[in-house]
Parts: structure tokens; sequence; C-alpha cells
């Protein structure tokens, strides 16, 4: 089989088919029951997550499991497996689009809708978890009264500019990406007010040789510019730890350990939405079971390095033979969190070992346990980055367990509502699948066939 | 610019008439004050608005006097500190002084007299008396009260006896000395009271005892010793034999645990050593036998310059013995007539009363600031006999057992708003005299003795003192006022004559489990725990808050199998477990003073494990410091005990944080590293450099620096569940270290490291470094993000997790009158705000702006910490100035960095313990 005709049925080859399986749903469709359904348990789910956060704002800091040693928690490690969730959709649309891989066209489209919402609400964070919620703006730099600047020496000024730049270059990409499909939309017969509304979107966009040629153009460029900004965004998320003095952060492996593993939980992620959506969009013609094998490899490799890494951590601890480092790894392996541990290796490293079968890389079941294993795992780690660490520091008098209370358990559930309460949202009004560039990976199948 | 019509401007002249005559008309008519006032612009004596001043006074612990000095701002007092020229107090303070002022503004004091019909004024509580007691001779009429040693106080109740012969004074304090008088009765023929003088002592041997621990002699004693035992090139070896670890126990050369029962066997050991023959079946297991042996060889070579002390819960036998010892080993001793002059026992005094009450022999009671009903064994039911008598009142400032007992309850003032006087445990006499009027309307314990004797004259308190001391001229009065201290007034030592041998039977280890019952070293008889700043200072040998549980033996520990936090039942009570290191098995301990089941939401806090760890349950019928044999039983419960630092195992790496050397042995210097950092920012040249040395050979472990921190810079008591969920806001923490070369204690400031890592984190800079050295947090800058702590690896950073300065701790009642403590020089913090350590600028800044406006040269201060401290165990000056106290002492071969390889550079260091094991090599 040729290499286009890999990621696409036959039956798709027809131009009309392809808009017809994705727009159809769109503009004709009604919204099932199921969505309903969907819509209204996420919505509850987010308003948990908002009252607890009104009771975060109302009282404090102290309603979570904060204590005076472990002073970041849940909210810090909801960050940083958020903004490492959002990292997989740019990494697809931008590195695969660069290295030519046809079986990004049909996953980029919904990896950089989640990516978008992944960095929105891991931005959220960095406010939500303040003890001065109502001041977060202090960290921008703006011509103010006190005539301070931010502190630039600091990580978490790093972080506000990686964030923002992140967002901001996130949503131009997509935009950008969706224009062609909005045009496909207006031009197509539906409800004269949706029409009207992705005409106005789609800038006038006619499709003329001209306007590909600069869109592909501008796409590539922007491609280019995306991957280092998607390696340095997760890199100073590592280091906002890497950066400090503390046993078990001082690793100058945390960068690229944070962005390898940022891709991974976000390959999870996509991995998961690409089969609820070509379940629920019936898009199994466009979503084929290479494309989760592709997936799946990804994992398989990046779970990989990962182990990697952990062993890198773990033997520089054992060979140094720094006192708080060794400890460190005995608290890891024998503490109170060693279960997490544990669990996280299941996760990050053993779960994706499975993969090295290709039945299994194609098998539904395994794809959606290994994929949440993945997010679990990944989620765990954050959780060990953080605890571990400032649970067990270098005065042995200060140390303390972080115990996770209800509030924070709400917070980090109210997150998941509305991430998929806002994907459930947006399958209405885009298309989650790049109908041009399947119609793109189309033409090269016949193409090929010919 | 309107015109103006004829009308308008006819009415508006006319207007401007009327209110011209107006004003005239109530002019004339206001009254005119009878004397010019004048404001006050000019600054007289230095009175300036917000400016603290200080005035000498004095407070108490079990009747005993100690020096202090209020700080005084805008006519309330904020803190009180130690007073220089007094000798219980030589400048320090224990924790007791230091949680004294927050008593005073305390919102759980009783506020109005109350009687059986409810509250009532002070005219009917004096009508009532007046009743009972007008034209009688006062048969059946008792006093009790605690210890008093005030000369005026003693002199009013001397007054009211000889007007009224049958009026009985029953003194009785909770935590009594019939032991050590009985003993000297028994050594001397009559009771006298043990001053060692512990600078001269090469080895001191301490059976039972803990002088370093919480008592009214706590100061010049641990003084005495920190100054000896930091003279150069002069040991002093300390040993410890005790049942259950305690800050002597743990600041000691040499310890081991010993059941109380076998501590007479210990002595018997050294006096048969020194002649008193020997005794046979004086059995010691082979540990303490060993050390023992140490002590005898160490007395063999000390004569004279040794001391043997013995605690308040062996039996008075073992003290006499223990003066016949000291008296062969020609032991550094002075003896002097007991200050209080009571010659009744306590426990006795108390018990003859309960027995008259019981049997309806008392007709009037008037307790004065007493608790008997809190700290009398239960077999006596004291509270029971109360209620036998037909009108009984009670002085007291908060609603205690005992004022809820008697009919009637009257509120006490605060020795900070009371006239009087008290005498020290070496007999110095000195003054009380009052910050502010009553707050609450009390009566000071004058003014309350004159209502028991309605016939007497009523003057002032104030005149009754002055009285008291009228061989003293007005014009020196006004001195003695400033002084605080009456010189010349110190007991003078008496020969004791020679002592007789008393020979105690050797001792035996029940098989049952008895359980000693010490005074809470924050809360000392149980008053401290209406005092929420006391209940939160953690315990120096648990490290526990809000409650106090049961001291158990790893070894018994197991065999009961149970663990931490464990609840387990015994003599109808219960208490969670905790097992410490260094108990002695057989032997459990439970302090006193929790567990109390009235004086205010604070005594009665959740936290504090309700009525079922009041270890006054325990008491024997001959009030007894132990409980009788026990059998502890697991109950399968759990019960959570809030602690402040958790216990830790840590392998070599303690002797890195807590370096404790033999004498004369320097700490080795750590090989210089080569380091990209620079210098650090360019300091102007005058700027004082402020850097701290903390002493950890002196430190004793008293936390009166971690209350005084608290006082002094407006820091929050946050409760007990807040403290179990890991928040403590104490900016200053004593660390307990326990490794094989030894132990002991290492407050923790904020380092003020020179590089900080907190610094460059922070995203908004909320922390900043001074040219003088300090590293700043500015409240108003910090959003809250956590960096800073998450960044430190001392963890010396605290958090606003919540409201905290605004919390509630005292229930339904306004816990405005708190807010009067704080200190205006220190912001209050809000929620959400990161807060630490600032070697108390406010202090620094004061200074400053003295020097600026007296153009003298710049007073280092004192911080708050530094000036409690009784051993002077923390010492911070500036840097810059080469003949400064801590440029000297950082090229002290003891010196060491916490923490020295991380870069930090901090400007709070350290000196090590200094541990002289003598012949006990290789010896845990």
């Amino acid at each position: 089989m040729s290499d286009a005709a890999r990621w696409l049925l036959p039956s798709m080859f027809d131009h009309k088919a392809i808009t017809d399986a994705i727009a159809g749903p769109l503009v004709e469709g009604k919204a099932g029951k199921r969505w309903w359904i969907a819509v209204l348990v996420s919505l509850a789910v987010t308003g948990i997550g908002v009252l607890a956060t009104g009771i975060s704002f109302t009282y404090g800091p102290g309603m979570w499991g904060n204590n005076s040693a472990v002073v970041w928690g849940f909210p810090i490690a909801n960050y940083v497996w958020w903004i490492g969730i959002g990292n997989a959709g740019t990494l697809i649309s931008a590195l695969l689009l660069l290295t030519r891989q046809k079986w990004r066209n049909a996953i980029n489209r919904f990896a950089e809708a989640m990516t978008i919402l992944a960095v929105s609400i891991a931005g959220l964070f960095p406010i939500i978890h303040l003890g001065r919620p109502m001041y977060f703006y202090w960290m921008a730099p703006y011509p103010n009264t006190m005539g301070l600047w931010p502190q630039w020496r600091s990580a978490l000024v790093w972080d506000f500019w990686a964030i923002l730049s992140y967002l901001l270059f996130s949503l131009i990409f997509f935009y950008l990406g969706l224009i062609p499909d909005l045009a496909t939309l207006r031009d197509r017969e539906g409800p004269r007010h949706w029409r009207r509304i992705w005409g106005a979107f789609a800038l006038g966009w006619q499709g003329t040789p001209g306007q590909w040629r600069s869109h592909q153009r501008l796409q590539r460029v922007m491609a280019v510019i995306a991957t280092p900004l998607v390696c340095s965004v997760h890199s100073i998320v590592g280091l906002d730890f890497a950066a400090s003095l503390m046993p078990g952060w001082t690793e100058s492996v945390f960068p690229p350990y944070f962005v390898v593993g940022a891709f991974f939980s976000g390959f999870a992620m996509v991995v998961l939405l690409a089969l609820v959506i070509r379940a629920a969009l019936s898009l199994e013609a466009l979503i084929r079971p290479a494309h989760l094998d592709a997936c799946a490899k990804m994992l398989l490799a990046a779970g990989s390095v990962m182990l990697l890494s952990y062993g890198s951590e773990w033997m520089s601890a054992l060979w140094t033979g720094e006192a708080a480092d060794l400890r460190f790894l005995r608290f890891s392996f024998t503490g109170p969190y060693a279960g997490l541990t544990y669990g996280m290796i299941l996760g990050n490293c053993l779960l994706p070992q499975l993969f090295w079968s290709p039945a299994l890389r194609r098998s539904v079941p395994v794809l959606v346990i290994v994929s949440a294993g993945v997010l679990v795992g990944m989620y765990f780690e954050r959780i060990l980055i953080i605890c571990n660490t400032l649970s067990i520091g270098y005065e042995p008098t200060a140390w303390t367990l972080y115990v996770p209370t209800l509030v924070d358990f709400a917070i980090l559930l109210g997150t998941g509502g509305l991430f998929v309460f806002a994907f459930l949202l947006l399958s209405r009004i885009i298309p989650l699948v790049p109908m041009y560039e399947i119609r793109e990976l189309a033409e090269a199948a016949k193409g090929d066939a010919r | 610019m309107s015109s103006l019509s004829e009308p308008d401007f006819v009415a508006r002249r006319e207007v401007l008439r009327l209110i011209a005559a107006g004003a005239a008309a109530s002019l004339a008519g206001c009254s005119k004050p009878d004397q010019p006032i004048v404001p006050a612009v000019e600054d007289k004596d230095g009175d300036r608005a917000g400016r603290i001043r200080r005035y000498a006074t004095t407070t108490t612990l079990a009747g005993y006097g100690r020096g202090a000095t209020a700080l005084v701002v805008d006519g309330r007092p904020i803190k009180l500190e130690g007073s220089a020229r007094h000798p219980a107090s030589l400048g320090a303070t224990d924790l007791f002084t230091e949680t004294a002022i927050l008593d005073l503004y305390d919102p759980q004091r009783l506020r109005a007299p109350a009687g059986p019909a409810g509250i009532a004024g002070w005219p009917m509580l004096e009508r009532a008396l007046i009743a009972r007691l007008a034209g009688s001779n006062g048969e059946g009429s008792v006093l009790l009260t605690g210890r008093i040693t005030s000369p005026s106080l003693l002199t009013r109740i001397a007054e009211a006896r000889t007007r009224m012969p049958g009026l009985r004074h029953i003194r009785s304090e909770a935590i009594g000395d019939d032991a050590e008088r009985e003993g000297a009765r028994l050594a001397f023929g009559r009771p006298l009271t043990m001053r060692p003088r512990v600078g001269e002592a090469d080895v001191l041997v301490l059976l039972d005892a803990d002088p370093l621990g919480p008592g009214p002699d706590q100061v010049p004693f641990a003084r005495a010793w920190a100054d000896r035992r930091r003279a150069p090139g002069k040991p002093q070896r300390t040993y410890v034999l005790e049942p259950s670890p305690t800050q002597s126990g743990i600041c000691a050369d040499r310890r081991i645990a010993l059941h109380p029962a076998l501590v007479v066997n210990a002595l018997l050991a050294v006096a048969g050593s020194l002649g008193a023959g020997n005794s046979s079946g004086a059995d010691l297991p082979p540990d303490p036998a060993a050390l023992v042996a140490s002590v005898i060889r160490d007395l063999n070579g000390a004569q004279g310059r040794a001391v043997v002390m013995v605690g308040r819960g062996q039996p008075p036998e073992v003290h006499a013995l223990a003066a016949w010892v000291n008296q062969r080993i020609e032991a550094p001793i002075d003896w002097i007539d007991p200050v209080d002059p009571d010659p009744s026992g306590h426990v006795e005094s108390l018990a003859g009363l309960a027995s008259d009450m019981a049997a309806g022999r008392v007709a009037t009671l008037m307790v004065l600031d007493a608790n008997p009903v809190l700290h009398a064994p239960p077999s006596w039911h004291f509270a029971e006999a109360l209620e036998r008598v037909p009108l009984s009142v009670s002085f007291s400032a908060f609603p205690d057992e005992t004022a809820m007992a008697t009919r009637w309850r009257a509120p006490l003032a605060h020795s900070l708003e009371s006239w009087g006087d008290a005498r020290s445990p070496d007999g110095t006499a000195s003054l009380i005299q009052p910050m502010v009027k009553p707050l609450f309307g009390g009566r000071g314990a004058l003014a309350a003795l004159a209502m028991l004797d309605p016939a007497g004259p009523r003057p002032s308190d104030h005149d009754r003192v002055r009285h008291q001391w009228n061989a003293i001229d007005d014009g020196h009065w006004r001195d003695l006022l400033v002084a605080g201290v009456i010189e010349g007034t110190a007991a003078a030592p008496v020969p004791p004559g020679d002592a007789r041998l008393v020979m105690p039977a050797p001792g035996w280890a029940s098989a049952a489990t008895i359980i000693t019952l010490p005074p809470s070293p924050t809360l000392w008889d149980g008053r401290g725990a209406t005092n929420a700043w006391a209940q939160e200072c953690p315990d120096p040998v648990t490290r526990q808050v809000w409650g106090a549980a049961l001291r158990i033996s790893p070894g018994d520990a197991r065999r009961l199998g149970v663990d931490d936090e464990d609840l387990v039942a015994f003599a109808g009570l219960s208490a969670p477990i905790k097992i410490v290191e260094g108990q002695a098995d057989g032997v459990a301990t439970l302090p006193l003073g929790h567990g109390r089941t009235a004086g205010g939401p604070i005594a009665t806090a959740p936290g504090t494990l309700g009525a079922g760890t009041d270890a006054y349950r325990l008491r024997g019928p001959r009030g007894d410091w132990l409980s009788g044999g026990v059998t502890l039983v697991p109950t399968g419960a759990k019960a959570h005990t809030p602690r402040n630092q958790k216990d830790f195992a840590l392998d070599g790496d303690a002797a890195s944080l807590f370096p404790v050397v033999a004498p004369g042995e320097a700490i080795p210097k750590p090989p210089s590293r080569t380091t990209l950092l620079g210098a650090g920012p360019e300091r102007p040249p005058d700027a004082p450099q402020w850097a701290m040395v903390i002493d950890t050979s002196a430190c004793i472990g008293c936390n009166a620096c971690v209350v005084a921190c608290q006082a002094e810079n407006n820091i929050p008591a946050i409760g007990p569940e807040q403290i179990g969920k890991g928040r403590d806001m104490h900016w200053l923490r004593v660390d307990r270290y326990e490794h094989e070369h030894g132990g002991g204690y290492q407050p923790v400031p904020c380092m003020q490291c020179e590089t900080a890592p907190c610094e460059p984190v922070c995203p908004v800079e909320a922390p900043v470094h001074s040219a003088e050295g300090l590293n700043l947090q500015v409240y108003n800058r910090c959003i809250g993000t956590r960096t800073c702590q998450a960044n430190c690896p001392y963890k010396v950073r605290r958090f606003n997790f919540l409201d905290y300065a605004g919390a509630d701790l005292w229930g339904d009642l306004d816990p405005a009158p708190v807010t009067a403590q704080r200190n205006p020089d220190v912001t209050v913090r809000a929620r959400g705000v990161m807060e630490k350590c600032t070697y108390c600028v406010q202090r620094i800044e004061t200074a400053k702006h003295e020097a600026d406006a007296t153009g003298e040269a710049l007073v280092t201060p004192v911080t708050a910490c530094q000036a409690a401290c009784p051993t002077q165990a923390i010492r911070f000056g500036n840097l810059a100035d080469p003949a400064s106290d801590v440029a000297n002492l950082r090229r002290d071969p003891r010196h060491y960095a916490l923490l020295e390889e991380l870069g930090t550079r901090p400007r709070t260091t350290y000196l090590a313990k200094v541990r002289d094991v003598g012949d006990g090599e290789g010896e845990v």
C-alpha cells in the first residue's frame, strides 16, 4: 500500500465524500442525546471545580493540603500536567509538518484544539495558586506607580512569557489552519447564521493557487518557529524546579526530560481524543488504525526515554553519593509516597512497552488503558516531583507530608470537566478533522495509485 | 459671574449677619474650660506618640518574683522583657514571662464578680462578705493562696489575722517544694533552701532533677550553667539520671534513663563511696550502674567543685541524703532560710483544708489566685468538699475550675495592672507596678485581701506597697520604681550545720507501670492552658502542641504492641502514646496542666484532647508526683497529636547539621570552593552588617525566644487543626537533635543569607536584600506564589495560608482585646502573604532613628530572641565592627554555618555543642 493510502480508506478518496463525512455532522446533523448528556455532566463537574476555586479564593490556600514545608501541591501539579498535555498538539502540527509525516493530517486539528484548551486551563493555575490572586498581573511588565518590574531572574516570570507566547502562537497557528475549512463550511449548504459566522472568520478565503501557496508557506514558517517554542515552553516549566537548590530538583536533565514528558502525556491525550472522536463522529475512514499505530509508537518511544530519564536521575543520585540525594531516592521508593512512584513507573514506563506488539498497538482497549495509564502516571510524576522534594528537604525538622483535601481533588476534577465541556462545544462549531488536509492526502493517494 | 438681584444680595447679607450672630451666641453659650488646655506640641521627656517606653516591674511564677521590663507604647504594655538588675532575670525571661503579656489582654478573663444569682457588682460581693465577716473574729474563715513571697501581701495577711485571730491562711502551691524542705529538715533540723553555685562546679549530678527545665529558678541557673560551660579551659561535666528525657537530660554530657524508684539506689551508691556504708539491695541496671561509677570517679577528683541535685519527685529522705553527700564533697552550695516563710507543707495543708471543708468546719473561704480544684488529688474530693462551704469566693483572672466551683468568683487584676512586690528564689525583693488600669474591672491581690478584712483600713494598693517599704525615703522611692529591684534584700547564706546522715531504704522498680507527673514546660501547673501562645509553643522534648501524649519507652511500646498516636486507657483516663527514646522502661510520663475542663475555649479546645489527659487525676492521696501502678490498655483507636517537628532518623547527616565536639575541639573549616558567584553587591563602607551567632552549647530549649519573637512580631497563634496540617507560624523554631555524638537544641531563625536562594526566584521581587545584609520581605509586594519557601533550604519562611491574623481561637468571645497587644512597629500580615524572621528590623530601624535624631553613634539593637534567652545563646550585632560579639564569635573554633555547602553564605551562624563525655567513650 502506498504511503498516503495507508492513512485513508479508498472510500474517502473523493473530495465530496471527505467534506460530507466531516462537515456533514456539523452542518446538517443535530447534536445527539449523548452529546447533551456529556455536556451536562461535564458542566456539572466544571461547576464543582468552580465552587472549589471560589472556596479557595474566599478563604485562602489553606483550603488545600499545603503546609509550611510542602508549599506547592496539587495546583502546581495541575499546571505542569496540563501544560504538558498541551505540548503534543503543536508538536504534531509543527514537527510532523516539517518532517512530512502524512499521519498528522487527520489528527492535527483536534490535537491543536487540545493544546489551546489545555494551555488555557494550565494558565489558570498560576493565578489560582497565589495567596493574593487579585495581584497576579504584577508578574507582567507594565508601567506602574510602584516603579517596579517583575523579577527577571525568576523562572515564574519566564513561565508567564512562555505560556503567553505559546498560547498566542497556538491560537494563530490553529486559526491559520482552520481558514480553508471555514471557507468550505461557508460555501456549503447549511444554516445561514452559522455560515455567516464561519464566513466572517474565513476572511474571504477563495482557495486560489496564490492563496494556497501563501498558506502553505506560512504554515511551514510557523512550524519552524513552533519547534523551538515547544521545547522552550516546557523547558521553562522544568526550570521552575531545576533553577532551585532543593534535593531532587537540582537536575540539569529537567528541561529536556520535561519536554519529553510533556509530549508523552500529550500524545496519550491525543490517542484518547482520537478514539473518542472517531467513534462519536463516525470517522473511522479518516482516522485509521495506522494513525493509532503511529501514536502508539510515539508513546513507546517517549516512554522509553522517560525510563532512561528516571534511570539517569536515580543513577546520578547513587554515584554522586550526596546524602540529601540518596535520602531523596530512598524516600521515593520506600517512603509514604512510594505507591505513587511505582504507579508512575508502571504507567509511564512499563505499560507503553506493550506497544512493541503491532497487534496491541492497534487494539482499542489496550490503547485506552495504556493512554489512561500514561496520563495518570504523568500526573503522579508531577505530584512526586513537587511533594518528594518539599517533603524531604535539607532540614529534617521541617519534613512534612502533603495530604490533599477535597478542595484539591475538586479543582482537578473541575479542570477535567472544563476540558471536556469546551471540547464538546468545539465539536459543534468547527470540524475536528481538517478537510483540506485530508483532500491533500486523497490526491496523494490517488496519485500513487495511478 | 451671575448678576446679583437685589433680594438675593440683601438676603445673603442678612444670612451672613445671622451666622455671625449665631456664632457669637454659640461661642458665648459654650462653656469655657475651667483651666486653659494647651496641646502638647513640644516633645516633653521624649514622650512621642508611638514611642516605646520601658518600665520596671515583676512577674511571678509559683509565687516567686522575677524582675521584668514592660515595653509600653501609647499607654498600653505590649511586651515583657527581662530586668538586667534582677538576679532571677539577669536581663532575660523564661517562657512564662513572655506569655504573660497575652494573659493581660485575654478575652477569656473574668470581667465582673459573679455570685449565686449571676453577674453581680463588687458592692454585692462586698456586702456578702461583710455580712459574714463583720464583727466576727474570723472563726471558720480560711484564706487559701498559692505561695506568697510578697512582703506587702504577707504584711496585709498578718494584719487581717491580728484583727481576726480565727482567720486561717492556708498556703498551697500546686507545684510545691515539700520534699526539698522536708529533706532539709531531716538533714539539718530545719527547712532550708539549697542554692547551688553552678558556676563553681566542675561536676554536676542531676538525679531526677531538671533545673534547666521550667521553674522559677530556670533563668539564673541556666545562665550560670551556660556561662561556666562557655568559659574557656574550664570543662564542666553534667550527669543526668532521670526517668524521662527533660531539657536538663538533653543538654547533659552524659545521661541515662533510670526508673524513679531506683534513683535512690544511685544516690546510695554515691553515698556509699563517700563513707555512708554499703546498702545491700540497692541494685541498679548495668548501664546506670556504669554511669554512677563514672560519677563516683569524677566526684573523687572534684572535692569542693561538684554538686548533686535531687528533683522534686523524689521523697524527702533522698533529698536529705543528697544534702549529706553535698556536705561530704564540700559542694559549692549556699543554704538560705526559705524565702517563703510559711512552715507548713503544701500538700499537708491543702489536705487538711479539704477534710475541714468536708466536715463543715469552714464557713468562709476566699481563694486568691489558686486553683486547688484542678490540682488537688482526686481522692480528696476537693470540689465536693468545697460545696459544703456556705460562702466561698475565688479571685481569679480566668473562669477556672475553682472559680466555677466557688459560690462567688471575682476578677483578679493581672500583675501588669497591680501594685505589689515579690521575692525571687534567692530572696531579692522587687516591685510590681501597674502599666494600665485594670482592663476588665479586676482588683489586685491587696484590694482582694481588703475585702476579707472589712473592718480594716482601706488605703490604696500603691499606698500599701509604699508603706511596706517606708524605710526608703521618697527621693529614693522614685529611683526604686525605675530600678524595680530593691538592692540588698537577697537572703544571706546561713550555716546549715552538720547534715545528719539519713539512709533511705533501697528502691525497686515495681512490675506495674507508673506514670511520672512533671509540670509542663509550656503550661507550668496548668495556668498556661488558657494562653494561646503557651498552648501553641512546642514541648521541648516531644515538640507537641495543644495537648500532651503519654510518653513511653520503645521497649514498653513493643510489649504493648502500640505505636505513636495509639490511644491507651489507664486509671479511668485515656491518652495517645508518644514513643520517646531515652524513656526508662516501666515508666510513663504525662505532663501536668493539659485536659482542663474550665478556663475558656483555649483551655478546653478540642485539640487538647479534652478531659482525658488531665494528669492531676493520677495524683495519689499523698499528693505524689508519681501515679500508683497503672495498666496501659490499648484501645485500638488513634488520636492525632499535633506536633511541630516529626521524628526523623538521619544517618551521619545529623552530625553535619548539629555538630557536637569535645571540649577544646575545633570544627574543621570547610574546604573553600571555587564559585561563579561574585562577592556580592557593593556595600556602603559605613553601613552596619548585621549578623547573629547562636551557641547551641548554651541553648536549653526553653522556647522563651520563640514566644518572645511571637510577642514582638505580631505572630498569630493558629490553633491545633492548622498545626496538625503542618502549618506553623513561629518565625523562630528550636530544633532538637539526637545522634551518636550527642544531642541538644538548635534555634533556627532566618539565616539572612548573603546569596539568598529565596531572592532570585520570586516573580515579583518581594524578598530584597538590604545594604546592611538583611533579607527583607516586602509584605505589600508579595502575591503568595510561595516559590521563596520552596527554594529555601532551611525552610524558615512562614505563609499565611488563611486569615491567621484575624483568626478567632476564642470561640464566641470577641478577640478584639488581643489586638491591643500588637506591636505598632510591626505590620500585621494579611492572608496570602509570606513572612519570616527580620532580625527585628523594627528595632534596628528604631536604633538608627535614635542615632540620627541624637547625632550619636548607633547603639546595636537587641533582637527579641536575644533579649529573652536565659543563657544568652543568641548574640546579634554588627559584623563590620571587628570588636563586636558576632565578629569575635565567628572566629571561634566551634563556629559553623548551617548547610554551608549550599553556598547560601548565611549571616546567622552557630557555635557547635560541646559535650564532655569523660570516660564514657563510645557511649551513646
